[in-house]
């Protein structure tokens, strides 16, 4: 019995140790200052830093990376929320949206704080720091709403 | 050194399947999500006159276009280059009235074929650049129609609604 979880034990340490060596791409490049979100529209360094806590990691271009989310098999799970993220709205290239597009996003961006789909339960169970309180989300809701009413 | 190993395996096994488990939780969530949500959408539908007391939103979750918009909808029915996209649109209408997701996701399909069908070849200059814009969202819009569970189809159905609205408004004197 013991000889069972010992060598139970010895596989999937092995195994885990083999994931390590799964590449994953790191997200992480040059912030172009000309379409950047919180550069563009000028916002205060308050709402700079929630967008950037909250809602960067996976919504821009470039990601910061605790020693954890390089371990797999976590790291894979989050490049796929990460390029799935940057699919539906990149803030790091938002100025370069339509004004249209960026009014659409815009509503939808408000509409998923309001309805705290975002950030996502699981994101912010690791960063609890991206948490958003009651008040955090009234400021930067009613400024989103300003923001979307002004293009 | 044993007691080590074992201590270290259950761990092992337990990080990973709290990881593949919160991925699960997530389908989960919007699953019942869906039942909560599309109740409270219900109610604001009854009171069109009080529309204050909708929180931060301007918008609602009103499937109708404007009254104006309407008419034009009409109209566009029977221009011959907006007649596939208008009737798509409004099979997504029909369906997201009668809570239908599924048919709603189906006439989403239908809008994609269409707007790929669209001959715009005698468009030029601002008028192509503005059909290409009004375009781009609405295509983006009803790809999210098809994949969504029926709440978010009518938030996406909404923005819709203004794109097709334009669309309609830019093309009314195209033959």
């Amino acid at each position: 019995m013991k000889s069972k979880i010992k060598i139970t034990g010895i596989v999937l340490l092995v195994l885990f140790i083999l994931i390590q060596f799964v590449p994953t791409n790191h997200n992480q490049s040059d912030v172009d200052e000309n379409s950047d979100f919180v550069i563009i529209y000028d916002s205060s360094i308050e709402i700079k830093q929630l967008l950037e806590v909250s809602c960067y990691d996976c919504h821009s271009n470039n990601t910061v990376y605790p020693w954890y989310n390089k371990i797999q098999p976590i790291a894979y799970l989050l490049e796929n929320h990460i390029s799935e993220g940057k699919e539906e709205l990149n803030f790091n290239e938002f100025g370069n949206y339509s004004d249209r597009r960026k009014k659409s996003k815009l509503k939808s961006i408000i509409s998923q704080i309001e309805k705290d789909r975002m950030p996502l339960w699981s994101y912010t169970l690791i960063h609890s720091e991206a948490k958003l309180t009651k008040e955090q989300k009234q400021k930067l809701i009613s400024w989103l709403n300003d923001l979307r009413d002004s293009i | 050194m044993k007691h080590l190993k074992t201590t270290f395996s259950i761990l092992l096994f337990t990080a990973f399947f709290l990881t593949l488990a919160s991925c699960k939780n997530e389908n989960k969530k919007t699953a019942s999500d869906r039942q909560i949500e599309a109740k409270e959408i219900k109610t604001p539908n009854h009171n069109h006159n009080m529309d204050h007391d909708n929180g931060a939103g301007h918008h609602h979750n009103d499937n109708s276009p404007s009254q104006h918009n309407r008419k034009s909808i009409i109209k566009a029915k029977n221009n011959e280059v907006l007649s596939p996209i208008v009737a798509a649109y409004i099979q997504i209408k029909e369906a997201l009235d009668a809570d239908n997701q599924t048919a709603a996701a189906t006439g989403g399909k239908k809008l994609l074929v269409a707007f790929s069908g669209f001959d715009k070849s005698n468009l030029k200059g601002d008028s192509l650049n503005e059909y290409l814009e009004i375009s781009e969202s609405a295509i983006e819009q009803t790809e999210h129609i098809i994949k969504s569970p029926i709440e978010h189809q009518r938030e996406h159905f909404e923005t819709l609604s203004e794109d097709v609205a334009d669309l309609i408004s830019l093309l009314k004197d195209e033959k």
